[in-house]
């Protein structure tokens, strides 16, 4: 085969498949995907792929929520960064006494449901005990105090709310504001005695129900039967949150990292129960399906397809061997035994991939085996012979050639099986766990309770761009298929 | 004859060796892994007696030595790390293949710890769910595929095409996962897991001897029991599984009907029924059957990893719970059962194939698998 031949083949190939109507719908999508793998760093974000299972850089997006097409009534998420200037914060800085303070004011607006949670980030710096107070102003203009009142006996130390030093520290400061709320002690000494205060029925029971809710009970409309009824009436408007440090410190410095109120949604394809954005994950799981797919699929068939040629063409007792050895592989169900593989190796991607292609090849090597038998019978095969062509020769060109067009639709048609492979180990929790694939996307999805909870856009994105990638090689492996077989087509 | 029974014998023996390839296989990596444990645990004891030693000084350096090799020595005999590792796999495989493997830590099907006896009730709720679901999947895709041959290109035709290309590339557990969101979290209509199935019968069975309900609402509860925690597994593997098996029936039969006793049985003025029925459908039987039988084993290893989606207490929730709680010799059985379903599975296929097409047995050699 010399090179011109080759190309004009292959061209001649392409203009065939551009023929029918399911090959130009799988050829646009192949190319559409391919480009989409390769062009990753450039539509994504690389950084979100390398900490892919660094849950601590997905701590500030929203966990397990639905994309915002998805949703109405959310709260849209506010996000001030420190240094930023906005409308809705408000800095302010003094003395009172030998007190120094610094406090901050955020605003966000409440439209129909409050932000899942609230996270405040700080970046203190001090030498002598430092207090903290907290205070929501309501648009009903009540105001809920969340820790002890300052310059009076039951300050609060930021050691209660942060968890840090309270008499030397310096470095980051984060609280989300919900761990806060809920929970026993702040619901018995701040949030409990406040509902009381504005003629709420509090009874004992409810005390013991609002650490799971009181983040949302405070966003509340006020009423004195709010808390038997079973859904909840948001107080619309708009909300003052402050928090104030004060300290004897006469250098007591506090700036903001980022104030974030998460909202109910997030981006085209939502998160996971960890806040990883998925869309990231589902746009790089194209990248290892291609891999995966292609590297299994041409190795394996142009394995299976020599081999199966070789045995066919010698025939005897080289053919019998080689065709049992075959057999003796393909009747091996590949899931259970790369389960045990995966179970007690760990397998890296690689390792999937070969074993993929060790136990893929046979199917192939057995139907041009059996190519192979009928070409060798063909005059020009003779001729060949007769003219004292060895059996490489032979067999490279004027047999293989021959077994090409099949082998391109069967590397084709086993693209999927190879994908549904590794998302069938991965859903086991077999996988890479280094790399992001779908089917780890969706195993994370299963031990998360994705179905139980509802979780429906962590669990259809996935799937479906399995079976679409799949779908895409299934339609071209349709196409050689009609042009190969014309009998088909009737 | 003698050509049939050599034909089927040789095809028995290269599947059964591969089980016994398979077999070697898993139990190499069984002793390959139990070694490896084995040999940390025996080196961390000898490295805690070093130590225990260094701390008496009345023994000289060189005894100490001596000593710790001897306690080494020991502890290799004793946990089974000398000798030859062929003879501990050949153990290992005579182990396997009688499924005599021993108890798992704890109990997680059934009513015993013995790993033989949890996959054989795990193997009988897989096939309870499977043969209930290829029957019906078999008999629909046969009906559908048929029709669709009748008329090709019509609606029926192109929408079994469409499926077929659809369920080739569908993970049949996400599909199972989608059918849990949309019928048992949205609507309610089915459970969402159906682990409390054998709960759920025992309770009715007690009801009954107890003498609270008659024989016939007995009957129909019982019933009605299975079905609501069967429905949405089955549905699931009939979904996936029936449209490449209605297109492989249409795909046959397309291609039989160009032929030429087609031709001759329509020239004798048969009807079409009778056309299809006794001359295409009898000589299309040999690749349908094949292929039904193909289509089990295939959608065996999909089906399996469905089940720890539902819940269904077969194989694969066996498997999913030995390899959530790392159980290695349960996962080897519960794999060599597998394979070994598989394998029969392709003997009887190879078989029936023979004895289905005529032409097979006189030529010889030939084998689906």
């Amino acid at each position: 085969m010399n090179r011109k031949k080759v190309e004009s083949g292959i061209r001649g190939f392409f203009s065939d498949l551009k023929r029918t109507k399911v090959g130009i719908i799988g050829l646009t999508l192949m190319i559409l995907f391919i480009a989409l793998a390769l062009l990753f760093p450039f539509i994504g974000n690389m950084k979100d792929i390398e900490n892919w299972n660094n849950l601590q850089y997905w701590q500030d997006n929203p966990k397990a929520v639905p994309p915002c097409w998805a949703t109405k009534d959310v709260f849209k998420t506010v996000e001030i960064r420190g240094g930023q200037t906005s409308d809705s914060l408000q800095i302010m800085k003094g003395e009172i006494g030998n007190f120094t303070y610094v406090s901050f004011s955020f605003i966000y607006d409440l439209q129909t449901v409050p932000p899942k949670e609230i996270i405040l980030d700080f970046i203190g710096n001090y030498t002598k005990p430092t207090y903290v107070f907290i205070e929501l102003r309501r648009p009903d203009n009540t105001t809920l105090i969340l820790t002890g009142r300052p310059f009076s006996d039951d300050e609060t130390s930021v050691m209660n709310i942060f968890g840090i030093d309270p008499n030397k520290y310096s470095g980051e400061m984060r609280l989300p504001l919900s761990t806060y709320t809920n929970n026993m002690i702040t619901v018995n000494n701040y949030i409990g005695p406040w509902l009381q205060e504005n003629n709420v029925t509090v009874q004992i029971q409810d005390l013991y129900r609002l650490p799971s809710v009181a983040f949302n009970v405070i966003h509340e409309v006020l009423a004195p039967d709010m808390l038997k009824k079973a859904n909840m009436t948001y107080l619309s408007g708009k909300y003052n949150l402050t928090v104030m440090f004060y300290s004897n410190d006469a250098n007591l410095t506090v700036e903001l990292k980022k104030f974030i109120a998460l909202g109910g949604c997030y981006g085209l394809f939502g998160t996971d129960s960890s806040g990883r954005d998925l869309s990231m994950g589902l746009l790089y799981g194209i990248r290892w399906a291609l891999i995966i797919g292609f590297s299994v699929s041409v190795i394996s068939v142009l394995f299976g397809g020599i081999y199966g040629v070789i045995g066919g063409y010698f025939g005897g007792k080289t053919d019998e061997i080689m065709l049992r050895t075959a057999q003796v592989f393909y009747s091996i169900p590949i899931l259970p035994i790369l389960i045990l593989l995966a179970v007690i190796f760990r397998p890296s991607i690689w390792n999937v991939i070969s074993m993929l292609i060790i136990f893929g090849w046979p199917s192939t090597s057995i139907v041009t085996r059996s190519m192979a038998l009928q070409i060798k019978e063909e005059t020009y095969v003779e001729a060949a012979k007769a003219l004292g062509a060895g059996s490489s020769r032979i067999l490279f060109r004027y047999i293989l050639p021959q077994v090409f067009p099949y082998l391109f639709a069967s590397m084709a048609l086993s693209v999927p099986g190879a994908i549904l492979t590794e998302a069938s180990l991965s859903f086991l929790g077999l996988g890479d766990p280094s790399i992001v694939t779908w089917g780890r996307i969706l195993n994370e999805a299963e031990m998360a309770g994705a179905t139980i909870n509802g979780y429906w856009w962590w669990v259809l994105t996935p799937g479906l761009m399995i079976t679409v990638v799949g779908m895409t090689f299934i339609f071209i492996g349709q196409a050689l298929d009609l042009i190969l077989n014309p009998k088909l087509r009737r | 004859m003698a050509d049939l029974g050599r034909t089927i014998a040789v095809q028995t023996i290269s599947n059964i060796a591969a089980l016994v390839i398979i077999v070697a296989i898993i139990s190499s990596l069984l002793v390959f892994y139990s070694q490896t444990i084995l040999q940390g645990v025996v080196l961390e004891m000898t490295q805690n007696y070093a130590r225990e030693l260094a701390r008496n000084p009345t023994i000289p350096p060189e005894q100490r030595q001596q000593l710790v090799n001897m306690y080494q020595q020991s502890l290799m005999v004793s946990f089974g790390l000398v000798g030859n590792p062929l003879s501990k796999v050949y153990h290992m495989m005579i182990n396997v293949l009688t499924l005599n493997l021993g108890s798992s830590r704890q109990i997680y099907m059934g009513d015993s710890a013995s790993i033989s006896s949890q996959i054989i009730f795990a193997l009988k709720n897989t096939i309870i769910l499977f043969f209930t679901a290829t029957l019906i999947s078999t008999l629909l895709g046969l009906g559908l595929g048929l029709y669709a041959a009748r008329k090709p290109h019509g609606i029926i035709d192109n929408l079994v095409s469409f499926f077929a290309i659809l369920s080739s590339s569908l993970p049949m557990w996400w599909v199972g996962m989608i059918m849990l969101l949309v019928f048992a979290f949205w609507n309610h209509w089915f459970p969402t897991q159906s682990l409390p199935v054998y709960f759920a019968v025992q309770q009715l069975s007690q009801a009954y001897h107890s003498g609270n309900i008659s024989t016939l609402t007995y009957f129909l509860e019982y019933i009605k029991t299975w079905m609501y925690y069967m429905t949405l597994p089955l549905i699931t593997v009939i979904l996936v599984s029936i449209g490449g098996w209605a297109y492989i029936v249409r795909n046959v039969v397309i291609g039989k009907m160009a032929e030429d006793f087609v031709m001759t049985a329509r020239a004798k003025g048969l009807t079409e029924r009778r056309v299809l029925f006794g001359h295409v459908l009898r000589a299309a039987s040999p690749p349908i059957v094949t292929t039904a039988v193909l289509n089990i084993i295939v959608s065996l290893g999909g089906a399996i990893i469905s089940e720890t989606v539902f819940g269904w207490p077969g194989m694969g929730l066996l498997f999913w719970i030995a390899i959530t709680n790392s159980e290695p010799m349960l996962i080897a059985g519960n794999v060599y059962v597998t394979v070994l379903l598989f394998i029969i599975a392709v003997i009887i296929l190879n078989i029936l194939y023979v004895f289905l097409d005529p032409r097979i047995k006189t030529s010889g050699g030939q084998q689906i698998f």
